[in-house]
């Protein structure tokens, strides 16, 4: 048999196996027999000129593939042994093959037979392979071959900038660099191929203007002046299928190019008109995204590298006036409209939202009618909601609300960037110029987000999907439009005032009759009821945005009294209201409504306080106390209902307020304990919203007339009957507002005037029922402590015991004396009783932490700092003997008690007082905390990272104890750690190996943040790096850790910090670590070959600055792994 | 779980890549149809998954090419692409790494399938130190092609690429699944309220304050 037939028998055997291979219908067996075939195939032959052989004969596509992948392999790692010769011959091999047979190639095959021509050019351009740029540029200059030319042009980008690691990085650099000098070249030529594109394609036709819809027949929202500079835009049908494929790859090496190259360099503004041309073209034939999405891909690329050409007003003309023809195109012939895909216009916001964050100051001073661009946006936003109800953009339902709103949201996104560049320009002429336009706006998106006007539409987005923000849709959409409502109604608050008055007018009036509407029998009819459902809505959104406006009428009082008093008035009515029709009861948005009004008005607290003031002050005669009082009364009138929530309530009954508000009056100075406060009848939302009420009160104001108010006084004498069926938060705000208005200062009294002694007595009869709770809880035994109501018990009290502590932040030394007179020691004795008596029960160990943490970090001055040196001794004690308090111990317990050790380290300047801590601080973290954290799940993740923060804390703020105390106190701290003695210094080095140890197998990317970040901070207060003890016994350790981290890329995002910490320990001995440590590294490597040592040695340029040394170890890691794989194979 | 395949059943090629970890095979094994039935070709480190899916016009089997351990171990690498009908590129979300990598996974894949229908998913949302936020995945929207947010481990969004490229192959962007897939149960809850909660508490603790999310509002 003469060798020809032979490798014809051969050819034809091996295309038979390597197609079954392929075939779907394969049996799994004969598949796996195939595959062992073809791997032992592989390993016995790699000639070069085989291959070349079976590529010729060939016309099998999967022939074609296994040859270009042994190619592949060839040119990554047995390059150098392939002849010169033989290099040429295969490339000029692959460049023939490509171009004579380019016409049969699949896609597929066509690049990868690019590919393995690019992998040689990896190698050898642009000296061993001058020919490939002269081979590509006369390729894109035919016009058969154009399409193939890009191929590998953008093959070539893609592969040379951003490839995997299979080159040396100083090839990488090499490569970059050349291809950087072909870059203008590259440009001319994709340019150039554009031009002839756009010369070839002569039937650009506009379309024929047809009736206008009547959604862009309303009046402009600006009176604008028409840019003389708008281009005309054509719009095509289609274009050739040959043409739209060359221009798709066009694109598709431009957006490739953009993300890397100097766009302001290289960058011409013809070019940028030359892409914009293309923005029209919007149907595509035989390609998926049409060139006009690719043109604005291309600029939002440009724009989001936040590009600045030379000639900024040319750049942005071209932008502005595509943008403006593009949007009065749509507007003068909306069923272009249908044409386009919901793609292309997202494409088309976001180009207009970049555009505007980042030209608006240069638009305005230049003097571009933004007033038009806007005027059209905000006539042709209303498309995307309309389409609800006729015609859609869309071709399918599902996505008809999905899609269309997402465009219209974009459209608020434009119209928030728009506002906040106004904003922060701080230019009246611009406020001016724009302020009738946006409040157009502004009007527009208040009645789209009110139900009465546009219930239809926003029905459709009631959904009960929720996103993962736990928002419907709906939700999403109103509280985009309510925060660019609220960002104009701070600009322009004035007129967005009046604005949204108007309908806070007419909505509380129609609120105010619903009782008629729904009569006696409290059931009104169905139309009746669907416009009240509608009103409660509407009226809930206009609550909000006033409670948010608060703040606004405090800045020129007086001259916004009367329309603040209305407001606050107004909200006092609808709870009254509410309370006297028990509307509440009805559904869930009469008592949304309801709690809104409270909350609103817990926004105008400061105001309040302030017409206090002008009360006490009498200079003006229409403040007068009487107002003040009437207010106060007010406000109380529907909040005492709310509190005492009587459970005979249970019926409508309109007189029981009345008759309740008596027996307040009376039993404020009487007996209390008439009144019984059980069973809620109020949702608790209203519940909440009235301590918050309160709580925003006793915040603001503090006054004897506030506090000597028979119904305050009488909230004073029932706080715990009234607050015991309140939920535990609820609870915890009502005490703590009361405990404020009891014990801080009143407003604007001296000292001597604040009557404390009074007030103390009060304090005393106010928290009674706590203090007896104290008292009994000291007396418990460990049953009666187990018992579920006592514990429910002991949690209550504490808890509301807690948020009084940490109220008093804002109180001043008297108010701290007198919460401590009476809750002092003696509750943080009862909690280490409590603490003994129950071990086994987690909510009480966390709830007695809680008040360790909050009276060690509010009233430490208080209680003594030796008697919390004490409590936290005897605590750690416990908590090493019984094993039991870390078997109930949950994530939250572990987190407090190492907060609580942390605070304690962290108060320096009572350094001496917490000295002794330290040592038994390091014992209970090395032999209870750290063997408890071992296990992988998340909760001990959580738990670790507070864990390191406290060794960390430990060393940066008592180095002194490490590393400074003479020999004496050395031995005096000596301590047994795990049965060790332990010097301080021993000490230093356990918590130096834990760190260490976790740097080295440690896969949570916080706690190797946080490492990183302790290491650098030890350096650089205490100079870590170059304490002798860490020099001598940690350093090589540490720097041999983090190359190894870095080599096996377990840390790959943290890359950049650990080079830092590589640099900041070697950077005290540069040449220590070149000279003795990477040359031991390297050594002691069996991983590359002993000449891949000697390169990375070599090229390992010894540096003095941390960017170039991150270079040379990014190079040095790189080029190991590189040598590393290569010995591999 | 075991139903037959029906005859005549539209079956493509789905292509899943991703890097190493990312959760593919947990994710492609959560369909038990796919678990009982699926191939594994031992040299090349490939499993195919069948997948059947009922879809209201039709069932569509998907044949996941879930190319385990590729990343390691060789293999084919491009070969398994070979005729690929669609593709899911898959990275962690708790893994800005393998976000890095999805446009050489994207690259690699169109290569191979010109125009082929993609989607993009991010896995492991369940978890409590997500990194990826969504607001920073943008690769999508360069590459004009779906992203989804999936935790294979809840079944989170476990259909929807799937629906997305029935849809697509099947030319019925109208398409819905007639019967939710049967998938192994959830290994664990996808609890928003606590992620949120957990990712708060985080924040919190790295400012050196008490975790309290009782009393938030306070």
């Amino acid at each position: 048999m003469n060798e020809d037939l032979k490798f014809q028998n051969e050819l034809n055997e091996f295309t038979q196996i390597i197609t079954e291979l392929f075939n779907p219908n394969i049996q799994q067996q004969r598949k796996e027999q195939i595959e062992n075939m073809l791997f032992e195939y592989q390993s016995q032959q790699q000639n070069l000129l085989y291959l070349i052989h079976f590529l010729s004969y060939s016309d099998n596509k999967y022939i074609l593939w296994y040859s270009c992948t042994e190619f592949e392999k060839i040119i990554k790692h047995k390059w150098n042994l392939v002849s010169n010769d033989q290099q040429k011959e295969l490339t000029q091999f692959l460049m023939d093959f490509l171009t004579t047979r380019n016409s049969k190639f699949s896609a597929f095959e066509r690049n990868k037979i690019i590919k393995v021509i690019v992998e040689i050019a990896k190698k050898n351009w642009p000296n061993y392979f001058p020919d490939l740029f002269p081979f590509i540029e006369n390729l894109i200059n035919m016009i058969e071959t154009t399409k193939l030319g890009l191929s590998i042009l953008k093959i070539i980008i893609e592969e040379f900038i951003s490839g995997k690691n299979d080159i040396p990085s100083q090839r990488r650099g090499e490569l970059k660099q050349n291809l950087s000098e072909q870059i203008p070249n590259i440009l001319l030529m994709l340019q150039n191929t554009l031009e002839k594109a756009l010369e070839s394609q002569k039937d650009f036709s506009s379309r024929n203007i047809s009736q206008i819809n009547s959604i862009y027949s309303s009046p402009p929202i600006f009176q604008f002046k028409r840019n003389q500079q708008n281009q005309k835009l054509n719009y095509n049908s289609s274009i050739n299928p040959d043409l739209e494929q060359i221009i798709s790859s066009v694109f598709e090496c431009l957006l490739e190019i953009f993300t890397w190259i100097d766009l302001n360099k290289l960058l011409s503004n013809s070019f940028i008109s030359l892409i914009a041309k293309f923005v029209p073209i919007t149907k595509t034939q035989t390609i998926e995204i049409s060139s006009g999405i690719q043109a604005l891909s291309c600029f939002i690329e440009i724009l989001s590298r936040n590009y600045v050409p030379l000639n900024s007003t040319d750049f942005i003309t071209i932008i502005f006036d595509l943008l403006v023809s593009l949007i009065r195109k749509w507007q003068e012939t909306p069923e272009i409209i249908l044409d386009l895909s919901v793609l292309y216009m997202s494409k088309y916001l976001h180009l207009f939202e970049l555009f505007m964050s980042r030209y608006f100051t240069l638009l305005e001073s230049n003097q571009f009618s933004l007033e038009e661009l806007f005027s059209l946006l905000f006539k042709f936003q209303r498309i995307f909601l309309s389409s609800y109800d006729s015609h859609s953009i869309l071709d399918n339902k599902e996505d008809l609300v999905e899609g269309n709103v997402t465009l219209f949201m974009n459209c608020i996104d434009i119209w928030n960037i728009f506002v906040e560049s106004i904003e922060t320009s701080q230019d009246t002429n611009i406020m001016e110029k724009y302020s009738s336009g946006i409040l157009v706006v502004f009007k527009e998106m208040i009645e789209l987000i009110f139900f009465s006007q546009n219930s239809q539409k926003l029905s459709l987005l009631d959904t009960e999907i929720k996103d993962e923000n736990g928002q419907t849709e709906l939700d999403g959409f109103i509280s985009k439009i309510k925060e660019l409502l609220i960002r104009i109604a701070w600009i322009f608050p004035e007129q967005a005032i009046e604005t949204i008055s108007g309908y806070f007018g007419s909505q509380t009036a129609n609120f105010f009759q619903v009782n008629q509407v729904i009569g006696n029998n409290q059931i009104p009819g169905e139309e009746d009821a669907r416009l009240i459902q509608y009103l409660l809505l509407d009226l809930k959104i206009i609550c909000r945005m006033f409670g948010e406006m608060g703040e606004y009428f405090v800045n020129g009082f007086e001259q916004k009294l009367e329309f603040a008093s209305n407001i606050v008035n107004n909200f006092c009515d609808i709870a009254i209201y509410s309370n006297e029709y028990q509307l509440f009861l009805l559904n869930q948005e009469f008592s949304s409504v309801y709690s809104q009004a409270i909350l609103s008005l817990s926004g105008f607290s400061k105001w309040i306080y302030l017409l206090n003031e002008m009360a006490v002050e009498g200079q003006n005669p229409d403040i007068t106390n009487d107002v003040i009082e009437a207010l106060f009364n007010k406000i109380m009138e529907f909040m005492i209902p709310v509190f005492i929530n009587n459970q005979q309530m249970t019926s409508f009954d309109p007189n029981f307020i009345a008759n309740n508000t008596q027996n307040i009056n009376n039993s404020a100075n009487s007996d209390s304990q008439q009144i019984d406060v059980n069973n809620s009848i109020y949702p608790n939302e209203i519940l909440h919203s009235a301590c918050v009420l309160l709580n925003s009160l006793s915040l603001s104001v503090r006054t004897q007339e506030l506090l000597s108010l028979p119904q305050v006084a009488f909230l004073f004498a029932n706080a715990y009957k009234i607050s015991q069926n309140f939920s535990l938060k609820n609870q915890s705000i009502f005490y703590s507002a009361l405990s404020r208005l009891l014990i801080f200062p009143f407003n604007k009294l001296l000292d001597s005037q604040q009557e404390w002694e009074g007030r103390r007595e009060k304090f005393i009869e106010f928290s009674q029922d706590l203090t007896l709770n104290i008292e009994e809880f000291s007396t418990l035994t460990p049953p009666e402590a187990a018992a579920p109501e006592m514990q429910s018990k002991i949690i209550r009290t504490y808890k509301i015991i807690n948020s009084l502590v940490k109220s008093l932040e804002e109180g001043n030394i008297k108010s701290r004396e007198i919460f401590t007179s009476i809750f002092g020691r003696n509750v943080l004795d009862v909690c280490f009783d409590l603490l003994q008596v129950c071990p086994e029960s987690g909510s009480i160990q966390i709830i007695i932490l809680k008040t360790y943490y909050h009276y060690f970090h509010h009233l430490k001055t208080q209680i003594g700092v030796d008697y919390v040196q004490e409590r936290i001794k005897a605590a750690l004690f416990i908590y090493s003997q019984n094993s039991l308090f870390f078997k109930y111990l949950d994530r939250k317990t572990f987190v407090l008690l190492i907060k609580i050790l942390q605070n304690t380290l962290n108060e320096t300047t009572r350094v001496s007082h917490y000295e002794n801590l330290i040592p038994d601080i390091i014992k209970f973290l090395i032999e209870d905390l750290l063997p408890h954290t071992i296990t992988q799940s998340n909760d001990n993740a959580y738990i670790r990272l507070q864990l390191f923060e406290l060794i960390y804390t430990l060393l940066l703020q008592r180095w002194n104890y490490f590393i400074n105390l003479n020999q004496n106190l050395q031995s005096n701290l000596t301590i047994k750690i795990n049965n060790i003695l332990m010097s301080p210094n021993d000490q230093f080095i356990g918590l130096i190996n834990i760190i260490l140890d976790c740097c080295a197998n440690c896969n949570d990317i916080n706690l190797y943040k946080l490492n990183l970040d302790g290491l650098l901070e030890l350096e650089k207060i205490r100079q870590l790096f170059k304490n002798s003890i860490f020099l001598n016994q940690f350093a090589v350790d540490f720097l041999n850790t983090f190359l190894r981290v870095l080599i096996e890329k377990t840390q790959q995002s943290l890359r950049n910090e650990i080079i830092q910490v590589i640099w900041s320990i070697s950077s005290s001995d540069i040449n220590g670590f070149y000279n003795k440590f990477l040359v031991e590294f390297l050594e002691n490597s069996q991983e590359i070959e002993i000449e891949d040592k000697n390169i990375l040695i070599n090229q390992f340029k010894q540096e003095t600055d941390l960017p170039t040394f991150t270079l040379q170890i990014n190079q040095f890691i790189h080029d190991y792994c590189f040598f590393r794989e290569l010995k591999k194979n | 779980m075991t139903d037959e395949i029906p005859e005549n059943t539209p079956t493509f090629k789905i292509i899943l890549v991703g890097d190493g970890g990312v959760g593919k095979t947990t994710f492609v094994k959560r369909h038990l149809s796919g678990e009982f039935r699926k191939e594994y070709i031992a040299t090349v480190g490939v499993e195919v998954h069948p997948l059947v899916f009922y879809t209201t016009k039709c069932p569509i089997c998907f044949n996941v090419w879930d190319t385990a351990g590729q990343e390691r171990f060789g293999g084919l690498r491009d070969g398994y692409y070979i005729e690929g009908d669609a593709a899911i590129i898959m990275f962690d979300v708790t893994s800005p790494e393998t976000y890095g990598n999805v446009p050489v996974w994207y690259r690699d894949i169109v290569r191979v399938c010109e125009n082929i229908p993609m989607v993009l998913c991010g896995n492991k949302v369940d978890v409590k130190d997500r990194k990826v936020r969504a607001k920073q995945i943008s690769f999508h929207r360069r590459k004009n092609i779906p992203y989804f947010d999936i935790s294979a481990k809840s079944n989170y969004n476990f259909e929807k690429p799937f629906l997305y490229l029935a849809r697509r192959l099947l030319g019925d962007p109208n398409l819905t699944l007639e019967k939710a897939p049967a998938l192994a149960p959830p290994v664990v809850d996808l609890d928003q309220e606590a992620m949120i909660a957990n990712e708060k508490e985080l924040k919190e603790a790295q400012n050196y304050e008490l975790p309290d999310e009782d009393e938030d509002n306070f």
